[in-house]
């Protein structure tokens, strides 16, 4: 089993007297076409080295263009977006600045809401706050806005002209109570505040009582009774 | 130098190719490994014929692994076949290669291995991945085929 028998050696001998086919010349290019493929890329010939210098250089000059190119290409996309994102979030701001303007011409309307007292506190509070609702709503503040000014000018509905303010005040109702201690020392401050229409509500309350007694049984009470 | 290498080189591929163009595609690939590892020819270790010789050889087992699956196969004792040498001597050369390109894909492999390259059982084991008992197998299988083929010549 391990021996070779004669007749495999005789078969042996027979296939090395088989003639072998002449194709060398295809099988040669063949062989050629498999060494340039991969050789191309580092020399560029089989034979010689010479063309490997002019080769290099080529292929160096070539890479950098192509990352040029990249780079170029990445640059101009960036720039691209850039504008696009500065422009697509100015459009929206410009918006807003006319809708804060406006908010400038209603800070009376709305100060008066708080009667003539606060109208200092109340008016950074409204400033302090729009700014803020600029970023966040800056479209719906202004419509309503533009709509309590035309009110006020018509008839004295000042009712709906401070439930509109106040639904914008909403997170300020905290200052409220501040703005009742201040509101005896400040409306004499605060004539110059055209929305006078307003004080009428939340005076009526307090008229009855004198500047004096109001300072001083308002503030105290009022405190201790919250806390 | 391929020129001079290409009759040597050509005829160990046909012992192990079935046709004409897979011995060309096996020679075409072998020799484009031997002038890629030219270098690392060690002249030290062997002539340069041996050294393609293995080249090519080792092209050609690829191929056949690629095309041909060796199922594990255990055989410690065979019969060995008698044929008579008479008709493998009047016989020609091209018609008992083709007796051999007849034998199963991996038959044919062991038995060129074995019976004309001179390896072993252990080195064709290494060779095809497959244990000692399985190359005898194949060596056993290719006898009895080959003596039936050799023997219906003589009909």
């Amino acid at each position: 089993m391990n021996e070779i028998t004669p007749y495999e050696q005789l078969i042996a001998e027979k296939l090395h007297q088989v003639p072998v086919p002449d194709m060398a010349d295809g099988i040669w290019s063949s062989i050629e076409m498999q060494l340039d493929a991969p050789a191309d890329v580092p020399d560029g010939s089989d034979g010689s080295g010479a063309p490997d210098v002019p080769n290099a250089p080529a292929q160096g000059s070539v890479s950098i263009f192509k990352g040029i190119g990249w780079y170029g290409l990445a640059g101009i996309v960036a720039v691209v977006v850039l504008l696009w994102w500065y422009f697509g979030h100015k459009a929206p701001e410009k918006h807003e600045r006319p809708s804060v303007v406006p908010p400038a011409v209603e800070r009376p309307s709305v100060v008066p809401a708080p009667v003539e007292s606060p109208p200092a506190p109340v008016e950074d509070s409204h400033t302090t706050d729009k700014p803020g609702k600029k970023k966040i709503v800056p479209v719906a503040p202004d419509e309503v806005k533009k709509d309590t000014v035309l009110f006020r000018g018509v008839p004295k509905d000042s009712v709906r002209v401070d439930s509109g303010a106040r639904q914008n005040l909403l997170p300020a109702k905290t200052d409220s109570s501040s703005l009742q201690k201040n509101r005896i020392p400040i409306p004499d401050d605060d004539p110059g505040y055209a929305p006078l229409p307003v004080r009428p509500k939340k005076p009526k309350g307090v008229k009855g009582i004198t500047s004096d007694d109001y300072k001083i049984s308002a503030g105290k009470d009022s405190l201790k009774k919250k806390n | 130098m391929y020129r001079q290498l290409y009759g040597f080189a050509m005829a160990i591929a046909m012992r192990y190719a079935i046709d004409e163009h897979e011995a060309a595609d096996i020679l075409g690939h072998a020799f484009v490994k031997m002038f890629r590892s030219i270098h690392s020819y060690d002249a030290t270790k062997g002539n340069f014929h041996g050294w393609l010789k293995k080249i090519v050889i080792n092209e050609s087992l690829d191929h056949i692994k690629q095309r041909s699956q060796f199922s594990n196969l255990m055989l410690d004792t065979a019969e060995e076949p008698h044929v008579n040498n008479d008709i493998i001597e009047r016989t020609d050369a091209a018609a008992i290669l083709e007796l051999v390109r007849q034998l199963p894909r991996a038959t044919h492999a062991v038995f060129v291995m074995y019976a004309i390259d001179g390896y072993t059982h252990k080195e064709i084991a290494a060779q095809l991945n497959i244990s000692e008992g399985t190359s005898k197998w194949h060596l056993s299988e290719a006898r009895k085929i080959l003596q039936q083929k050799i023997n219906a010549l003589k009909i």
